[in-house]
């Protein structure tokens, strides 16, 4: 191996004992000298590169939308246990931000013009096919629901249970102030997916807390 | 990738957002949102796709967070971001090989002549030895770990990288001549 290749062996190392011999062997050849110093701009230029990249504007939206419409499912677990419960309205508030990302979305030409990011005609049928599925899933849960929450106002009803009621009553108005702004949002943008994805967080988020008010119904000492 | 003083730490906005605070996860984003995306680009050289794999990282953080405390949240997001940048490229297959980055919005570039030379140079490069001096002297990762990466050994990291850095170097003094 010629002292060429032995310096750029060394410098090719994760070894900083060898970067300091590599050094050694330059400080006293300018050849290799020459070499070494090619070898520091070259990875300047890379460090430069690296530090250099700013992501686009939109994709804090699209990513914090992203997660916010998991997040608002794995919220609706704390109300597994409604006694426990006291975060309802941060819960709901969670889809209200939701809302207030896809809002700064914005149907820019960049984002709207971007292949694959929105739906085409039949995902969008299919979307809305499923949306209208949830959406009387839900109206059966409800009308199920309804004399359960109306337990809530009854002056037979303890305080304790009055309470979790009325909770669950605030956490369902929020989703469904939620559900109706996604919704109005996506008549003027009908193929933004991550509107979609966020009106189906709120359906499956509706979906779960009907199903705990009808839990407390069957366990509990209610009615 | 510290955060400024008097910033809270990267555990302690990670506990926060466990919580379901999404200001807390929003600044997390902000962090380190620039890095990923960065990385991202770099090797799967499409800006649909490196928002995809800003997103997947994001999205992994946020379903499964590293245990705490974490010693490194942006190592570990970088990792996951390379990860998924590489499953990409897999995926994708050789069909861009020879592709050279193309300039777009939302990658500028402070240095721009020094960036774009290195980013035409690339091109040179076959892939396995452009990748190998992306991760190793762009992004910072070990032979060791890059072998875990791309499925190869260290030294083949090092040999690949060897000569990457040979053919970078001629092609950037030709650039400038």
């Amino acid at each position: 191996m010629s002292d060429l290749e032995r310096l750029h062996d060394l410098l090719a190392s994760d070894d900083p004992a060898g970067h300091r011999r590599a050094a050694q062997m330059a400080a006293h050849d300018p050849t290799l000298q020459a070499e070494l110093d090619a070898h520091d701009r070259l990875l300047a230029i890379a460090e430069s590169w690296r530090e250099s990249t700013v992501a686009p504007q939109h994709l804090r939206a699209r990513v914090l939308a992203g997660v916010e419409a998991p997040a608002a499912t794995v919220l609706t677990g704390r109300f597994r246990n409604a006694r426990r419960w006291v975060s309802g309205l941060a819960a709901a508030a969670s889809i209200v931000l939701a809302i207030v990302f896809l809002q700064q979305i914005v149907p820019s030409p960049d984002v709207i013009s971007v292949r694959g990011r929105l739906l085409i005609n039949d995902a969008l049928t299919e979307a809305s096919e499923a949306e209208a599925r949830h959406a009387a899933a839900i109206a059966k849960l409800e009308r199920v629901a309804a004399p359960i929450l109306q337990r809530a106002t009854d002056p037979s009803t303890d305080a304790a249970n009055a309470a979790i009621l009325l909770a669950y009553r605030d956490r369902l108005a929020a989703i469904d102030t939620a559900i109706a702004e996604v919704r109005g949002y996506l008549e003027d943008n009908p193929g933004l997916a991550s509107a979609r994805t966020v009106l189906l967080a709120a359906y499956i988020d509706k979906t779960l807390v009907l199903e705990e008010v009808l839990g407390t119904d069957e366990t509990s000492d209610l009615g | 990738m510290e955060p400024a003083h008097g910033a809270s730490s990267d555990n302690e906005l990670l506990e926060r957002a466990r919580q379901g605070d999404a200001e807390a996860f929003g600044a997390i984003y902000d962090r380190y949102c620039n890095v990923l995306y960065g990385t991202a680009m770099r090797l799967v050289r499409s800006p649909e796709q490196a928002e995809d794999v800003v997103q997947e990282a994001f999205m992994k953080l946020h379903s499964r967070p590293p245990a705490p405390p974490v010693r490194n949240l942006g190592g570990w997001l970088h990792r996951v971001a390379s990860h998924a940048a590489l499953d990409r490229l897999r995926r994708r297959g050789r069909r861009q090989e020879h592709e050279l980055i193309p300039e777009r919005a939302g990658s500028r570039s402070t240095e721009p002549a020094a960036g774009t030379d290195l980013e035409r140079a690339l091109g040179a490069l076959p892939e396995r030895g452009r990748r190998v001096f992306l991760l190793h002297d762009v992004e910072g990762f070990l032979h060791s770990e890059i072998a875990d990466m791309l499925g190869i050994s260290a030294g083949t990291s090092k040999s690949q990288l060897f000569r990457a850095r040979r053919i970078l170097r001629q092609e950037l003094a030709g650039a400038k001549s």
